[in-house]
């Protein structure tokens, strides 16, 4: 049946999320937050962190592009950055940051510079990885009733 | 120094603290209640917070039996309230010791200031009110009772308090009339009060709208001030006294035990005094050391009130949903006299009765969970009701009082995250986004728990922190003030209710992002901060269930789990 296909598909692809390290305990932490009354929670909250993270994103750019490097500001939009991250369980963007942070620390301009690099494009295969997952799990349950 | 409403509410929590009554401390059985011990219980700790002003002085009198059962209605056990005396006692506290901190601060500049205020309990065995009087077989009419003369060798004997009303004490006249019933009921009657400087008659109004949340069960309170003499709070609520014998040999017994210092215990001594600075209390036997020196304002039943120069309201407060006072009370005196075998014991009322096992598993399935319904919904009402804004909303009895949740955070997924994770642990969060919006929850309303944030805009966590804990030490905003935050109304009465500042410490539990690598230094630096500042605890970042739900078992007080 197209329906546990469907379903076989979406649990592997969850599994290797996992075992490849691109997410966390915390992912669960989500899914259990997901009820009836909350049947998209887990989209829905990667959904705003991505649309809420776009700006501090931005906003870290702009700051490594700066003559100067303001390496206090870095580490205060990094800081959020990272709890954002921690708290959806991506776990490979979060490891990034950390080592974002101790460049900042150390005021190591290319090394946060390159790290940077690393966190956005962790942060984008995570989002695709994601988005194909989610779209997944809406096929899944729109077969189910079907 | 903590406001006096903190400390009274400090008091409460104290009091009321479950690990005390488990150790042992205090018996709170649902069913049973020893006046003495709860008496002499309450006092003990109100001591530690009001003993550097006042007197306190506890009375039990010899007809109140040393163990009663508490009538409870099978209807609505949630709202029973025969065990909750101490919990009414305090609550008086809660209403008295606000008049006698601005007494006390008149009468410094006065030449009265040696005089110590007092504040006391005394408990005491009345007939039955006349508010009762549908449920119970005897007849006897309330207004006879007022002057009851009977058994005048017992009132010698048990009283030499100069009770302006100890004339309305007495022998429950139904004691003969009722010997069939394997159990008799007693009204025991409490009364707090205090010498300070009275609530005037305009203010009593504001006060019973107070009580109006408070639900009583089968009892009824008044409260009765006179202006620059002193306020008393009285309640009286029925009980039931499973004895064999009548109370005359009761008594007789008593002055026995009394005589024989080996029986002298909790269980039957009936008088404290805790003089103010003293840690000790000085316990005297019932009979002769009993003071004098007390005069209580205490007036008769709801419907006595003929003293001169009183200003009265009594206000009655029989508050049981969906039923009548007098349909619930015959419903208790059958549900309790079907549930309670005899005792063959032949012993008297004073001595510990246990009943038979059955007679405790009955009441211990109703009111184990009424016991923790209480705790759940009343104790919070209890203390919302003296921040209450008036007679605005009044609570119905079966609403679950939840603990009120700050969540300070800036960050949107951690506030969906975290909001989501309470609402499934079965609360509710307030939530704003800096240290000042934190500050000004904080003023205008008063928490149980706030989880606090420690890298916001505006305002960050640890200065949040700071400001709140300085208002709970100093009693004032001026720090807040100091750095922009508006003060909140000026508190200038105690009996206005309008949105009353916090009046007891709040738990605050900061919320740490602790990087993967962090040594275990580092880590207890950023803990070691956030205690400096005047948190209470952490939970790291990414929050989970389970750190939410230890937070909340350690944090919140148990009635609001």
């Amino acid at each position: 049946m197209d329906r546990n296909r469907l379903q076989h598909q979406i649990a592997s692809m969850r599994r290797s999320l996992f075992d490849q390290g691109y997410l966390d305990e915390q992912f669960i932490q989500l899914e259990e937050l997901q009820d009836d009354a909350n049947p998209n929670f887990v989209e829905e909250i990667v959904t705003l962190f991505y649309s809420d993270s776009a700006r501090l994103i931005q906003n870290i750019e702009q700051a490594l592009n700066s003559r100067s490097m303001d390496f206090s500001k870095l580490d205060d939009y990094m800081h959020q950055f990272k709890g954002s991250c921690s708290s959806i369980g991506a776990k490979k963007v979060t490891s990034e940051c950390t080592m974002f942070r101790e460049y900042c620390d150390a005021e190591n301009a290319e090394g946060c510079i390159r790290t940077f690099q690393h966190i956005k494009h962790e942060y984008a295969t995570l989002r695709t990885k994601l988005e194909a997952y989610f779209q997944m799990v809406r096929q899944a349950a729109v077969a189910h009733t079907a | 120094m903590l406001s006096s409403g903190d400390l009274v509410l400090q008091l409460i929590n104290d009091i009321l603290d479950l690990s005390k009554v488990e150790s042992g401390v205090m018996k709170l059985e649902a069913a049973k209640f020893h006046p003495r011990e709860v008496v002499k219980h309450v006092l003990q700790t109100a001591a530690a917070y009001l003993q550097k002003i006042l007197t306190l002085e506890g009375e039990v009198a010899d007809d109140v039996p040393i163990e009663v059962r508490v009538l409870c209605t099978h209807i609505h056990p949630v709202l029973c309230l025969g065990n909750k005396v101490p919990f009414f006692i305090l609550f008086c506290f809660l209403e008295l010791y606000p008049l006698i901190s601005s007494h006390r601060r008149r009468a410094k500049d006065s030449a009265n200031s040696h005089q110590l205020d007092q504040v006391g309990v005394k408990l005491y065995v009345v007939p039955e009110p006349p508010f009762a009087k549908e449920g119970y077989q005897n007849g006897s009419d309330v207004s006879t009772a007022k002057q009851s003369t009977t058994n005048l060798a017992k009132e010698e004997r048990c009283t030499s308090t100069s009770q302006t009303s100890s004339d309305h004490k007495g022998f429950h006249d139904g004691d003969e009339e009722q010997a069939e019933l394997p159990v008799t009921t007693v009204w025991i009657r409490c009364d707090v009060y205090d010498t300070g400087i009275g609530i005037p008659e305009k203010a009593l109004p504001t006060l019973f709208k107070k009580y109006m949340q408070v639900e009583l069960m089968g009892g009824r309170l008044t409260v009765s001030s006179r202006v620059n003499c002193g306020s008393t709070f009285t309640f009286i609520l029925p009980y039931k006294v499973s004895l064999a014998c009548d109370h005359s040999d009761d008594t007789d017994d008593l002055s026995d035990m009394a005589d024989h210092d080996a029986t002298k215990d909790d269980a039957t001594t009936g008088f404290f005094q805790f003089q103010p600075r003293t840690l000790g209390s000085l316990f005297s036997s019932n009979g002769s050391s009993r003071t004098q020196k007390l005069i209580p304002y205490t007036i008769g039943y709801a419907n006595s009130y003929k003293l001169n120069g009183f200003s009265e309201a009594s206000h009655s407060f029989p508050m049981i949903n969906g039923r009548t006072k007098e349909m619930t009370l015959a419903d208790d005196a059958c549900s309790v006299a079907e549930a309670i075998e005899t005792s063959s014991e032949p012993k008297s009322s004073f001595s510990h009765s246990s009943g038979p096992d059955n007679e405790s598993a009955i009441f211990r399935d109703k009111h184990h969970q009424s016991d923790a319904m209480f705790r759940t919904n009343f104790l919070p009402q209890i203390c919302r009701v003296v921040q209450a804004q008036g007679a605005s909303s009044r609570e119905v009895s079966n609403t679950t009082s939840k603990p009120k949740i700050l969540l300070v955070e800036d960050n949107k997924i951690n506030v969906m995250v975290t909001q989501s994770m309470m609402k499934q642990l079965g609360h509710t969060v307030a939530v704003v986004n800096n240290g000042v919006e934190a500050v000004r929850a904080v003023q205008s309303c008063s928490y149980d728990l706030v989880l606090m944030d420690v890298y916001m805009p505006v305002m960050d966590g640890l200065q949040a922190t700071r400001l709140i804990r300085s208002f709970e030490e100093t009693g004032n905003w001026d720090a807040a003030a100091k750095v922009g935050i508006e003060q909140p109304l000026p508190y200038s009465d105690s009996l206005k209710l309008d949105c009353r500042p916090p009046t007891k410490r709040i738990p605050i539990i900061a919320i740490l992002l602790v990087p993967m690598q962090m040594t275990a230094n580092a880590m207890s630096e950023s803990a070691d901060e956030c205690f400096a500042n005047g948190m209470d605890s952490f939970v790291s970042k990414p929050i989970t269930f389970q750190k939410l739900k230890e937070c909340l078992e350690q944090y919140l007080p148990r009635n609001l789990l």
